[in-house]
C-alpha cells in the first residue's frame, strides 16, 4: 500500500517528474548491441523516460543516441541516413554526428554559421555485455559505469532477453523481487525447480531484508527437507538501483543465472533486459533462450520487442493447459511474469492493495526509492552514488547454511557495502 | 515514520510496521491490530475507501487498525 501521492512520486518518469530525474542519474541499457551491429547501418528507434530517441552506429563504429527528430522541420532521423560520420535528415539534408552537432547545412549560405547555433540532444553512450548504455542525466552529475560481473564475460557466456512490458516499470521491478510468487506463478516452468523443490518446499519463508549502499538485498530463509534442525535453505536476492535484480543463481551450476535490468520507456511502458550469464563456463545459447522462453523477435515478439500476448487476448492463455496440469497456461517464465504485471493496468494504484509480510523486498524497495527522490531534492549523493561500488564483485546466491549462521553470509559481497 | 509527521509516509509505516509484526512473531505473538496515532491513521484511512464501501475491515498488513488520542503515539501492534 501506498498513498495515492507516494505512487504518483514513484511511477511517473517523463519530463520533470522526480523519478524520472533520478532514474536520469543512473547508466541504464538504451537497446541490444546487435540492433546497432554495422556501421553505417539502419538507424533504431529508442524511447527511455518519455523521450524519443535515435541510435545509429556511425562510419567509425561509435554509436550515438540522439533526439529522433530533426530540430528543422521535426521529421524523423529513423528514417535517415547514416553515412560519413552522421546521420542526415532526409527532407532537407540536415546533418548530426554522435554529439549531436549539426555537422551539415545544406539549405542555408554556407558563411551564415546556422548549422554552429543549432544542435539536437544527444547522450553519452557505452558498450558493456551486449548492450549500448546511456546516462541521461547533468554531466557533472555522470557517477561510474556499474561494470556488472557479467559485463566482461565472452559473448558466448551470456544471452539477453529483451521484451517490452505495457505496464509502468515499478511494477516489474516488484515482480522481480518478490521471492514469494515464483513458488506459484511459475511452478513447473524453472528448469531449477525440480532441483530447488527437493532442497526444500517450505511455502511460506522467513523473509529478511538489508539495506546497502547500492540498494538493499533480502534473504528467504526456508526448512530444508534434510536436517532441518540443523540447516536451512537461504536464497539471497540484490536489488541495485535504480532498477537492477539479481536473481538467485540455479543450485544446478551448468544453467546460467540471470539479472534483471527494468528501464522505462515512459510512464506504461518498460524494457526488460534479461541477461543470462554462465555460472561455470558453459555456453550460454541466445537463440535456443528465446525459444524456449518464448521471446523470440518476429515469432512472439512484435519489431517492437513487445509481445503478441496482450490483455485484448488474454495473454493467449491456454485452459486446456491449466486443465492438463500448467498452473498458469501461459508458456514462457518471463511472459508469466509480464501477464501477472500488465493485467494489473498501466499503472497500478497502489492505495488499493493489500501488502503482507510476506512482501518485504517490495515494502523495503519502495522505501528506497522515495529516499533516493529524497536525496535528490536534498541535494546529496543519491544511493549507489556516496561511495565506490566494485560493481562486478556484486552476486546472489543460494545454498544451505547452518542454522546458525548469518544470513548475510551469502553472497558473495558478504560484508560489504553497509547501507549510508 | 513518527505518527506526528504532517505527511505520514505509508510506504516507511508498512516497513515499520512489518518489523513489528516480525518481532512479535518471534516473541511467540500474533497480532491482529495496530494503533495509529490520527495522522497515520487518516492517511491510511484515505487509502481505504473501497474497503469502507464494501464493509471490510481497514487493515495494514493484514492487522486492523485503531486510531490512537495520541497525536505523538508511535505505531503500535497488539
Amino acid at each position: 500500500m501506498l498513498s495515492r501521492e507516494e505512487n504518483e512520486l514513484l511511477t511517473r518518469v517523463c519530463g520533470d517528474a522526480p523519478m524520472g530525474q533520478v532514474l536520469r542519474r543512473y547508466w541504464l541499457p538504451a537497446l541490444l548491441s546487435d540492433e546497432v551491429a554495422e556501421p553505417d547501418g539502419a538507424p533504431v528507434p529508442v524511447r527511455l523516460l518519455g523521450e524519443d530517441l535515435v541510435a545509429f552506429r556511425d562510419t567509425k563504429g561509435r554509436v550515438g543516441l540522439v533526439d529522433e527528430r530533426c530540430p528543422h522541420r521535426l521529421a524523423s532521423l529513423v528514417i535517415g541516413r547514416n553515412e560519413d560520420c552522421g546521420l542526415t535528415c532526409i527532407y532537407h539534408g540536415w546533418k548530426f554526428d554522435v554529439t549531436g552537432a549539426c555537422v551539415d547545412m545544406p539549405t542555408e549560405p554556407e558563411g551564415f554559421g546556422f548549422k554552429n547555433r543549432i544542435r539536437i540532444a544527444a547522450y553519452p553512450t557505452r558498450e558493456a555485455g551486449g548492450m549500448v548504455w546511456t546516462y541521461m542525466g547533468p554531466p557533472e552529475s555522470e557517477p561510474p559505469f556499474p561494470a556488472f560481473g557479467w559485463t566482461a564475460l565472452p559473448r558466448e557466456q551470456r544471452g539477453i532477453i529483451k521484451i517490452g512490458i505495457r505496464a509502468n516499470y515499478l511494477q516489474t521491478v516488484e515482480g522481480a523481487i518478490d521471492s514469494a510468487h515464483s513458488w506459484f506463478l511459475h511452478r513447473g516452468s524453472s528448469r531449477d525447480w525440480e532441483k530447488r523443490f527437493a532442497v526444500s518446499q517450505d511455502q511460506s519463508p522467513k523473509l529478511e531484508a538489508e539495506d546497502t549502499a547500492y540498494g538493499f538485498r533480502y534473504a528467504a530463509i526456508r526448512k530444508p527437507l534434510e536436517n532441518p534442525d540443523t540447516t536451512k535453505y537461504v536464497r539471497v536476492t540484490l536489488f541495485a538501483l535504480p532498477s537492477t535484480a539479481f536473481i538467485p543463481p540455479p543450485l544446478n551450476a551448468d544453467l546460467p543465472a540471470h539479472t534483471q535490468i527494468f528501464v522505462p520507456l515512459d510512464d506504461d511502458h518498460t524494457m526488460l533486459f534479461d541477461v543470462f550469464h554462465s555460472q561455470n563456463g558453459t555456453p550460454v545459447d541466445e537463440a535456443e533462450l528465446r525459444r524456449g522462453l518464448h521471446a523470440q523477435p518476429g515469432v512472439d515478439l512484435d519489431a517492437d520487442w513487445f509481445r503478441h500476448a496482450r490483455r485484448e487476448n488474454r495473454w493467449q492463455q491456454d485452459r486446456a493447459a491449466m486443465r492438463d496440469g500448467s498452473w498458469t497456461g501461459i508458456k514462457g517464465f518471463q511472459n508469466q511474469d509480464i501477464a501477472a504485471q500488465e493485467s494489473m493496468g498501466r499503472v497500478v494504484d497502489r492505495s488499493r492493495e493489500h501488502l503482507g509480510t510476506s512482501d518485504v523486498a517490495v515494502i523495503r524497495m519502495r522505501r528506497r526509492m522515495l529516499e533516493t527522490v529524497r536525496r535528490l531534492r536534498a541535494g546529496e549523493p543519491l544511493v549507489g552514488q556516496d561511495a565506490p561500488i566494485a560493481y562486478e564483485r556484486l552476486a546472489s546466491e543460494q545454498r544451505l547454511i547452518p542454522i546458525d549462521q548469518p544470513w548475510q553470509t551469502v553472497g558473495a559481497h558478504a560484508g560489504e557495502y553497509a547501507a549510508t | 515514520m513518527r505518527a506526528e509527521a504532517a505527511e505520514p509516509s505509508v510506504a516507511a509505516l508498512l516497513d515499520e510496521v512489518r518489523s513489528l509484526v516480525v518481532a512479535a512473531r518471534d516473541r511467540g505473538q500474533s497480532p491482529s491490530y495496530l494503533m495509529l496515532a490520527p495522522a497515520a491513521y487518516d492517511t491510511v484511512a484515505a487509502c481505504r475507501a473501497t474497503d469502507r464501501r464494501i464493509g471490510a475491515p481497514m487493515t495494514v498488513l493484514g492487522l486492523e487498525i485503531v486510531r490512537s488520542d495520541d497525536s505523538a503515539a508511535p505505531p503500535r501492534v497488539f
